[in-house]
């Protein structure tokens, strides 16, 4: 009775988690709430692309075995009318076995398939493009661009949404161009940190003694969160930085800004057209 | 599989002294008794390991920082936690729940039951058995007095990646205190192996081949052969962090020429295998639980042996896909990649050959028979998470977020802890002779199935979107699930009081057992409720 009342208390209760997970739950910014941030890069894309095919194949499976269970569980209980002598003894049975190992290696030559294209799309570095040097640190992130001669700038107010919940944060701004390839140079001076933006789809870790590279092209404008995914010490988790993607002509007026502020001659748009490897 | 217990009594009397004191149990041979000191061990040390994880999640549980930086005095002193604290509350959480909670369950029902289940009356080195044993509490008790040396316990998760983990970054002897800890259950273990390993060749009863062991015994034995290849190579690892930190090597460390990427293939070496130390054993227990309360014989036996042994050939090669975001070589990630899914198809195979062996039997729910359904329908979900993990290109966005904290918990609670309550509730009635209470046993199930489900589910969801792991704080989108998985975690944890509450009145009130109350076929059901001293009056003949 009470083994009765407790699994039909979990059955509804999962069922109310589904329902609430997936109607009362609102994620602002997330155009996908419960999977991937809306991929912003054509990296980001691919990875969203690969990761369904596998997801559908697994779902495929898990419902497969899931339903094989819960159909064995009810069908195959003891009852008053089943007794343990109903028990068949059969232990074998080829042809299935060697279907069931077939088929698994078949799915796994074609998840390999799908994975090793889309490896190699995100790991061959495009030749032009525009390099960005990232340098990571307890516990914070500097933006280098060489060829242009000026880093990224300090944070002047605290990050409006990262601060709702009363820490206040000052996040740096990784200021790049709309439509163009953007290399980063990956590195860090102490300790293993990782350089991570969900919605362009790139993580790379950041190695003292090493520079990593990722690559992407963000496709519009806007700010994207990212955010330190190596364990590094005590403040790992306020080690956000905030990729502000602009538009081609704010990307020059911006550019222009942080030369003077540095010092030097502002830039003409076609040298710095040059830079990012891409029209203006 | 029939064998021949012969008992008559000969007046073989038991050399057990009446009461037993703590100079009987630190001194004892006998592996009936070990293996309950490291069932009782194992369960301390989930407490305590629990007990952190109930931190975290209090933390987690809102968006903001919850017990962090809030100064609290308890009497004349004032505390406030940091950072810091955070981060020895993650990596002591998993170190004391790999290697004090799960390692030590599996051993110590392996120490209770490989030697009954092929007819031996011990383990073949019974005093290295009492020293493997003994080494382990005091390894415990050396990382949990880490919290009370200067600089406190070591931080760095429990990978303990260098440089974090050098003496620049970690400059207290909690990192040291860490490393001579893993030491010491790592020589527990590579002793542990060996004798299982020995035990299991030399020991069976005449007639028990190597095909006719019960499927866990197999486990058992194939996880101690992965123990003794992999742990000594976690010796070597971080036995070079110890000397980067205290004498001047370098190892790990660039400014010396050393490689930090160097300590992760080493370190992963062992601890990709050791996932199937944790895992193996309790495909082990499910196929004799499945079995018994199918009333069907296992199916496809042999394919389930060479299932366990290729799962873990294939485990020593695939290390390196904890390690896709490191800027490795592509056409060495796809390697590893496309080891890792192979591994699914031994993997998929055990789970269809327990649906077959459910599959026209006559299912008889105990408790140990809910667990077993369980592991099989959840652990199915961890799986299929691997196989995502493991695409590279996918991993690139997951790695090191919550989705892989969803994927191992699904490995290791709805696998390796599911697996042990199969075993637990099962084989608690040999051990102590009275069978625990099914009543108390189900509610414990039911809210365990559910709570686990709640905790963890929901990190699926908050890893793809983003958030990473290892994190105090986070964005405050990501709040509502947190808190429905904080929940989950505190229910999940209160349910286990019902475990304790069962196993200790049990063992004084539960019904008597006799000495087969599940029907079983094994040899450990032939002998009485608890087993004598010796196991068997007569070495038994297994026809
Ligand atoms: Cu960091
Ligand atoms: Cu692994």
């Amino acid at each position: 009775m009470i083994t009765r009342f407790v699994s039909l208390v979990a059955a509804l209760m999962l069922a109310a988690t589904q329902v609430a997970i997936a109607t009362e739950m609102k994620f602002d910014g997330l155009a996908h709430p419960l999977g991937f941030q809306t991929p912003n890069s054509s990296v980001a894309t691919t990875i969203a692309e690969t990761y369904d095919f596998i997801f559908w194949i697994t779902v495929v499976i898990g419902l497969l075995v899931e339903g094989v269970l819960l159909y064995a569980i009810f069908r195959f209980r003891r009852s008053s009318k089943r007794g343990v002598e109903k028990a068949k003894k059969f232990s074998h049975n080829t042809p299935l076995e060697i279907v069931w190992t077939i088929i698994p290696v078949i799915i796994c030559l074609a998840i390999t398939w799908k994975a090793y294209e889309a490896l190699f799309y995100l790991k061959r570095m495009p030749e032009k493009g525009m390099t960005v040097e990232a340098i990571a640190y307890q516990f914070n992130w500097d933006f280098r661009y060489p060829d242009l001669g000026i880093t990224g700038a300090e944070a002047d107010k605290p990050h409006a949404e990262l601060s709702s919940a009363g820490v206040e944060r000052y996040v740096k701004d990784l200021v790049v161009p709309v439509g163009a390839n953007i290399k980063m140079d990956v590195t860090a001076v102490d300790v293993l940190h990782a350089f991570f933006v969900p919605s362009m789809g790139v993580k790379v870790d950041a190695i003292p003694g090493r520079v990593n590279h990722v690559w992407f092209n963000a496709e519009r404008p806007g700010d994207y969160i990212g955010q330190c995914a190596e364990l590094c010490g005590g403040a790992h988790g306020e080690m956000f930085f905030n990729v502000k993607v602009l538009d081609k002509a704010d990307w020059v007026k911006w550019v222009n800004t942080r030369r003077v502020e540095s010092g030097l001659q502002p830039m003409p748009a076609a040298e710095i057209a040059t830079v990012m490897g891409t029209t203006l | 599989m029939s064998a021949e217990a012969i008992s008559d009594n000969h007046g073989h009397h038991d050399h057990a002294p009446s009461k037993k004191g703590f100079m009987y149990y630190l001194t004892t041979t006998n592996h009936k008794d070990i293996g309950k000191m490291y069932l009782l061990t194992a369960l301390n040390f989930f407490i305590i390991g629990g007990l952190f994880a109930m931190f975290i999640r209090a933390e987690l549980a809102e968006a903001g920082y919850q017990l962090l930086n809030h100064p609290f005095s308890v009497g004349p002193f004032t505390f406030s936690f940091s950072g810091e604290f955070f981060n020895q509350m993650t990596a002591m959480h998993a170190t004391f729940m790999i290697f004090f909670a799960i390692i030590p369950a599996f051993i110590g029902l392996g120490n209770f039951f490989v030697p009954i289940m092929i007819g031996s009356p011990d383990m073949a080195f019974p005093r290295l058995n009492n020293w493997s044993f003994w080494i382990l509490p005091f390894s415990g008790l050396l990382m949990l007095l880490s919290f009370f040396v200067p600089g406190g316990a070591p931080g760095a998760g429990w990978t303990s990646y260098p440089p974090l983990t050098s003496a620049a970054y970690s400059p207290g002897p909690g990192m040291d205190m860490w490393i001579l800890g893993i030491h010491l259950a790592g020589a527990s273990s590579i002793l542990g192996s060996i004798n299982f390993i020995v035990t299991t060749l030399n020991m069976r009863a005449p007639g028990m081949t190597l095909f006719k062991m019960p499927l866990f015994v197999w486990s058992m034995l194939v996880t101690a052969w992965l123990q003794l290849i992999a742990t000594p190579v976690l010796a070597g690892a971080v036995t070079m962090l110890l000397t980067d930190r205290n004498f001047g090597t370098s190892f790990f460390n660039m400014a010396g020429g050393g490689d930090p990427v160097l300590y992760q293939h080493i370190f992963w070496f062992y601890s990709h295998p050791a996932v199937y130390i944790m895992i193996l054993p309790g495909f082990g227990i499910i196929s004799e639980v499945i079995a018994t309360f199918s009333r069907k014989p296992l199916f496809g036996y042999i394919t389930m042996v060479w299932a366990i042994i290729g799962i873990a050939v294939l485990g020593c090669l695939v290390w390196a896909h904890h390690m896709f975001t490191v800027g490795m070589d592509p056409r060495a990630q796809m390697m590893f990649m496309a080891m890792t899914f192979l591994i699914g198809v031994p993997t998929g195979i055990k789970v269809f050959n327990w649906l077959a062996t459910m599959w026209e039997g006559v299912l008889e729910f105990t408790t140990s028979m809910k667990f077993a359904i369980a592991f099989v329908g959840l652990f199915t979900i961890g799986g299929l998470s691997g196989i995502v993990c493991a695409a590279a290109p996918v991993d690139y966005q997951i790695h090191d977020t919550y989705y892989v904290v969803a994927h191992i918990h699904y490995v290791f609670f709805a696998g390796s802890f599911l697996s042990i309550m199969a075993g637990v509730y099962y084989w608690f009635p040999k051990m102590f002779g009275r069978l625990m209470s099914e009543k108390m046993g189900s509610v414990h199930f039911w809210l365990t199935f559910i709570f686990m489900n709640v905790t963890f589910f929901p990190m699926h969801f908050l890893g793809l979107m983003g958030m990473p792991r290892r994190i105090p704080d986070y964005n405050p989108v990501f709040s509502d699930l947190n808190l429905l998985c904080s929940i989950g975690a505190f229910g999940l944890g209160a349910t286990q009081i019902l475990l304790i509450i069962n196993a200790f009145w049990s063992a004084k009130h539960g019904k008597l057992a006799g000495s087969n109350p599940w029907g079983g076929h094994t040899l450990e059901w032939q002998v009485s409720s608890p087993p004598p001293e010796h196991n068997f009056e007569k070495i038994p003949v297994v026809k």
